[in-house]
């Protein structure tokens, strides 16, 4: 797994701190944001930054150049907020939400941690041409900052994107200008869209209403011509309503970007209901089959995330792109040699073999 | 089920619902109906054959005919409210 | 409930075809159709109309708002200009029986482009507002003139970010420079080869040992150029044509996936020589066709389809399926795509040309010196949409089906036929009524071939809804 937090010498701050770290200095090198490297010893590395010393512990083979990082005053720790070599980049910008998705990898919590300045500064310090993930909880609770988030960001570095995951509960017409304007072309908004009728929906994100609410947004959405991709979770729950939430997304979304259907993360709620949502598709791919055809004859763009390629069958294994970020992925044993390794994006770190597939690994 | 031969007449009767519906369709299937000729006295229609034609299937052939263009009718504000709010976008 | 206006067609015995506006279709029967139109709909036909984005409850909820971007997105709007077909010679060293593009001989003086009228052109493309360019070559043989295609190739390699070149030739006398000159990336080849070595001979080259050159060649651009970068067309004769079975097995010995099918072309000197064509004919011909596609699909690990039934089976299901610029709606002329003549007059397309060069009609728009003629062009597109014609707004076939203004010009002198008594009309209600037919075939061959062209691992069932 990659790190995503490092032990740290902090210098004497009383803000939390954001700064781009850097191996050695650039042209454009801004003292007051980025960090040069000065040395290293022993498995810590130390920076300059503003004549003060930051120090990380980091393994050797790490590259850290063009990071940015998050501390806090008087914790030893640097958070990687966004890794340079990386297209995962997310920003979990609260832990609130106002739904309790049955399979919630990310389960809500009462406390809110503000942070936006920060990630603010972050966003500006990202690579050039990045996008920027933003999620939750659900990042818009706090629906005005985050608009402020992305538009002070792109109206500074048009060249970077957002895809924020947000679940549709919270667009209403006024918000068209927003999205309409610089935001357009440049976010894209994940919504996860879990049945093709209110009952079915509302029960799996066990909120009332959610459903109906989630339709408005869309439209509004829609006429602004955001990018919409729907996303929905593979669950025993839904799995056999998947052919009819295909026909209804081409049929009354047919202006969505994308659709995602994604294999359950076993982390959070998806861990602790593992056993009564997990839908072996190694077993029985019909429905997801049965979806995917009937979206992609229709123009929707189909795609199959977190499924490893051995557990489809072939003819629709080009649909499956490796999809599961770096830092939280792995192979098994079974993997060791396998053909496909190369385009399959493998299992999440906390996937547990003994209650998972039942057939993996190429024949 | 009779044939009616090339040359050969029948009589449609139109049901009340339809008879606002008789004048417009006589005139489409006028030029668009390739088997048989129509007349019509505005209230029942005169079919003749142009070629050997199933007495049954004119009947539906003109039942299609006259439930289009009530269709056309009755839908007519729908679509035009339609066209409309696209304008406006 | 507010169920959206619904065309209907006969398609067999208490079988009817319904379909919306926005091309949202089903299956059902006469019983259906008289609750429908008598507006006593029971909950279950509700039910599925709604399902199906048929109908809708109020303004703005999410029936509507899909019904009416699924409507949208059906409407072509043309882009900037950015697809060019280039004429730089008329001249042509093949003089095939029905040729299409009222070509000349060889050795003729005064039918290429001079100094001028390149300069002309390449100011025109330079004068474009798009970042990328379609260059299509045709001729007469665009090969003679190599040294234009040269010319024309580096200024828009310079003047665009993206540029793609298509060569229409004969592939009959390709020199080594020429090769190089496709060779590159960028650059793709169209050919006509008509199926088999005989037929080819008859139609075309009327010498064996020319038609032996000209696979040798095509055989040659397959192994060299690469399959992708290869395109040929075969011209069918409906009078006698080859049987699918050896054009398919033609082609697909070649490694070529896609057969786009055309009749002779009653254009230019073919018309004269024809007159014209039993449309009957040709549907029959092209039936079968689909026919031993199907057949030769069931079994092949590679599928092969016919070009232009792909692309409306595909316009059925795919609301923004514009990629055709013969199948438009509305099929707005001068627009997005334009042809120069090898005297540098403007035409909208290559048939424009045709009919302009045997002087059947002036349907040109304009030329290169003085740029197009608006006012014309207005004329052209008055009736270029199919949304309010009389005829095809009753037609279950509207939403996919198009508008071929040049068509009509060109065969009849005039626009104002009844729709049926077009070609275009016949021809497309014969390829929609057979498409159809498949899509309600329940077999797994034809399923298999539907997958194929439509691009899918499975063609689900689903997708051919039926209500009772
Ligand atoms: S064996 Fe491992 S690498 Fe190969 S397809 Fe399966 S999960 Fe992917
Ligand atoms: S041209 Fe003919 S087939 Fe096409 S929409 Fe019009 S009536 Fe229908």
């Amino acid at each position: 797994m990659i790190p995503l937090r490092f032990r740290a010498e902090l210098p004497p701050i009383e803000e939390p701190l954001v700064v781009r770290l850097r191996d050695r200095p650039t042209d454009d090198f801004h003292d007051d944001r980025e960090a040069a490297l000065i040395g290293i010893a022993e498995g810590w590395r130390e920076y300059d930054f503003n004549g003060f010393s930051l120090r990380i512990e980091a393994e050797p083979g790490q590259s850290l150049d063009g990071d940015v990082v998050l501390a806090f005053p008087g914790r030893p720790i640097v958070h990687r907020l966004i890794r340079a070599r990386s297209h995962h980049n997310t920003f979990l910008v609260t832990e609130r939400c106002d739904q309790l998705c049955l399979m919630c990898s990310q389960p809500p919590k009462q406390v809110h941690l503000d942070l936006f300045a920060q990630f603010g500064q972050a966003a500006l310090l990202a690579p050039v041409g990045a996008t920027i993930g933003i999620s939750g909880g659900e990042p818009l609770l706090f629906k005005e900052q985050i608009f402020a988030l992305i538009g002070n960001t792109l109206s500074v570095r048009p060249d970077l994107r957002f895809h924020v995951l947000t679940n549709a509960q919270h667009f209403d017409s006024e918000d068209g200008p927003f999205l309409h304007g610089r935001a357009r072309d440049r976010v894209l908004w994940g919504i996860p869209l879990y049945a093709p009728d209110a009952a079915d929906h509302d029960a799996i994100v066990v909120k009332d209403g959610a459903f109906a609410r989630l339709f408005q947004s869309v439209a509004t959405l829609a006429k602004a011509g955001a990018q919409i991709e729907l996303r929905t979770v593979v669950t025993r729950r839904n799995a056999a309503l998947l052919p009819r939430l295909a026909r209804l997304i081409a049929t009354e979304l047919p202006f969505c970007t994308s659709w995602a259907l994604m294999q359950l993360e076993p982390i959070g709620f998806g861990r602790m209901n593992w056993d009564t949502l997990f839908h072996d598709n190694s077993v029985d791919f019909g429905p997801v089959a049965r979806a995917l055809n009937i979206a992609l004859a229709r123009d929707i763009d189909v795609a199959l995330y977190n499924f490893p390629l051995c557990t489809i069958p072939e003819e629709y294994r080009t649909y499956a792109p490796s999809t599961i970020s770096d830092w939280k992925q792995k192979y098994l044993e079974t993997c060791q040699g396998c053909s496909l390794k190369t385009r399959c994006g493998g299992f999440f770190e906390w996937y547990d073999p003994d209650r998972g597939f039942a057939r993996v690994g190429l024949e | 089920m009779k044939t009616l031969t090339a040359g050969e007449s029948l009589d449609i009767e139109v049901g009340s619902g339809l008879a606002p519906y008789v004048e417009a369709t006589a005139l489409r299937l006028g030029y668009a109906e390739q088997l048989f000729s129509v007349q019509t006295d505005g209230s029942r229609f005169r079919v003749t054959a142009r070629a050997p034609f199933d007495r049954e299937a004119i009947e539906r052939r003109i039942a299609h005919a006259l439930y289009r263009e009530k269709i056309r009718v009755e839908s007519a504000p729908l679509r035009a409210r339609f066209l409309e709010l696209l304008s406006q976008r | 409930m507010n169920v959206w206006p619904l065309r209907f067609t006969d398609v067999g015995r208490d079988a009817l075809l319904f379909c919306d506006e926005a091309g949202g279709f089903f299956r059902s029967d006469d019983a259906f159709l008289e609750r429908y139109a008598n507006d006593i709909l029971t909950e279950a036909d509700r039910d599925f109309l709604l399902a199906g984005g048929h109908s809708f409850e109020e303004e703005g909820d999410r029936h509507h708002v899909g019904f009416a971007a699924r409507w949208a997105k059906r409407q072509f709007v043309p882009g900037p200009l950015e697809y060019i077909i280039l004429v730089p010679t008329l001249r042509c060293d093949l003089a095939c029986r029905y040729c299409q593009v009222s070509r000349v001989n060889a050795n003729a003086r005064g039918f290429d482009w001079n100094e001028a009228t390149l300069n002309a052109v390449l100011a025109l493309i330079d004068s474009l507002t798009s970042e990328r360019i379609k260059i299509e070559f045709q001729g007469g043989e665009p090969l003679l003139r190599l040294d234009l295609l040269s010319r024309v190739r580096d200024f828009c390699r310079r003047r665009f970010r993206s540029a793609e070149f298509v060569v229409c030739t004969n592939l009959q006398k390709v020199s080594e420079e020429a090769w190089a000159f496709l060779a590159a990336a960028d650059t793709f080849v169209s050919t006509s080869f008509d199926g088999d070595a005989l037929t080819h001979t008859r139609q075309r080259t009327l010498d064996p040992a020319q038609t032996a050159t000209f696979l040798s060649n095509l055989e040659r651009a397959m192994t060299t150029l690469g399959t992708g970068k290869v395109s040929a067309l075969p011209t069918i004769d409906p009078d006698n044509p080859p049987a699918p079975d050896a054009i398919i097995a033609g082609f697909a010995r070649l490694g070529l996936r896609s057969i786009y099918l055309r009749p002779v072309n009653y254009h230019g000197f073919a018309r004269k020589r024809f007159g014209q064509g039993d449309q009957q004919l040709w549907n029959a011909y092209y039936d079968r066709f689909i026919d031993a596609l199907i057949a030769y699909n069931a079994h092949a690990a590679e599928p092969m389809e016919e070009f232009y039934f792909t692309h409306c089976l595909r316009r059925i299901f795919r609301a923004g399926h514009h990629g055709h610029v013969d199948m438009r709606n509305p099929n707005i002329l001068g627009a997005d795509y334009l042809v120069i003549d090898h005297d540098g007059t403007l035409y909208p397309t290559d048939e424009a040309r045709m009919m302009t060069r045997i002087g059947q009609m002036d349907l040109s728009i304009g030329s290169v010196f003085g740029g197009l003629d608006q006012e014309k062009l207005q004329i052209l597109n008055a009736n270029s949409d199919n949304n309010f014609h009389e005829d095809c707004g009753q037609c279950v076939f509207q939403p996919f089906c198009g508008v071929d203004v040049i068509d009509d010009l060109s065969r009849y002198g005039r626009i104002d036929l009844s729709r049926h008594e077009t070609a275009f009309c016949r021809r497309h209600t014969a390829l929609f009524t057979r498409i159809f037919e498949l899509i309600y075939t329940d077999d797994a061959a034809t399923r298999r071939s539907l997958a194929a062209w439509l691009g899918v691992p499975a063609f689900d069932p689903a997708l051919a809804p039926v209500h009772k």
